[in-house]
């Protein structure tokens, strides 16, 4: 595996444990991430997702490389409503301005915890404020070159997906 | 001091989620006098006020990362400021580096909880703050 390979993979695990431990303690349900995927085309697989970029630098023996990412999480809307009433203890039956920042705070707390392990590994990021896209077959496009890796999560509300793309140079 | 749970209670938070997740938790835990703002910068102003109209909010519980006053420097700001720098701050966070506890700490906060985090967490920083 080249070194750019595994540090993809050691980028990518952090925030896969992190959405698990957001739903856990949060939204009362466990998760399961089934085997990631090369996302081919910029069309999302939910119908609202959550961005955050990701931005940083690596420090290793070898010396300092910069990053640059992005985190997305995509829900579609049944996941995403099921989220939310269980995240706000309230139940809700449609989408309203009541949960729309719903995803972007999961997206939020995910960074944030991953961003602790992350630095503990030597990438040290800078926290950004998360934006949300939303409606069905939405697309959310990353520069030329750059592979996003998908990977879908099973809860108790639904699937849904966390998307990350990771390059350095 | 003793918990009374009538205190009046700012919740800040740039997210209405959470907003709206913690003052559920503070109304579950018998709090009612609870108001809520969207950013350090629209809380500072609801802080002075009420300290000038003589009801003075008498517990901060606030989101750390805001756009556009972060809850470190309103906290900063509170511990600076005479009449209301006694006034018990709970910080909630979702960057959980060592750096970041020691920069709150310093700062004066009374105590801090990082997201995700459950009712019994938050109810249980408060009552080490009030105990």
């Amino acid at each position: 595996m080249s070194d750019f390979n595994k540090r993809y993979i050691d980028f990518c695990k952090p925030f896969i444990d992190a959405i698990k431990e957001v739903y856990s303690t949060m939204l009362s349900s466990e998760v399961t991430a089934s085997d990631p995927q090369i996302k081919k085309d910029a069309t999302s697989k939910g119908d609202y997702s959550a961005i955050m970029g990701i931005n940083g630098v690596f420090k290793s023996d070898d010396g300092e490389k910069n990053f640059k990412g992005n985190l997305i999480l995509s829900w579609p809307e049944e996941t995403y409503i099921k989220s939310a009433s269980a995240m706000l203890m309230e139940e809700y039956k449609e989408v309203t301005d009541e949960i729309a920042d719903v995803g972007m705070e999961i997206c939020n707390i995910t960074m944030g915890n991953a961003k602790k392990v992350l630095c503990e590994k030597g990438y040290f990021i800078e926290m950004s404020t998360p934006t949300s896209v939303s409606g069905p077959k939405h697309k959310i496009s990353v520069l030329e070159g750059v592979t996003t890796i998908v990977t879908p999560l099973k809860s108790s509300h639904g699937e849904f997906y966390i998307e990350l793309n990771y390059e350095d140079y | 001091m003793a918990l009374d749970t009538s205190m009046k209670v700012i919740v800040i938070d740039d997210m209405m989620t959470m907003r709206k997740i913690i003052t559920k938790m503070l109304k579950n835990m018998g709090f009612s006098n609870i108001q809520e703002a969207d950013d350090g910068a629209t809380a500072w102003p609801m802080i002075e006020e009420a300290h000038a109209s003589g009801e003075p909010f008498q517990f901060i519980v606030s989101d750390w990362n805001m756009p556009k006053m972060s809850g470190l420097d309103l906290l900063i700001k509170i511990r600076a400021t005479e009449e209301m720098k006694a006034t018990p701050f709970l910080m909630i966070t979702a960057e959980a580096e060592q750096s970041n506890v020691v920069k709150v700490v310093q700062a004066g906060v009374s105590n801090f909880i990082v997201k995700p985090f459950k009712p019994d967490t938050l109810k249980e920083k408060i009552e080490k703050i009030f105990a």
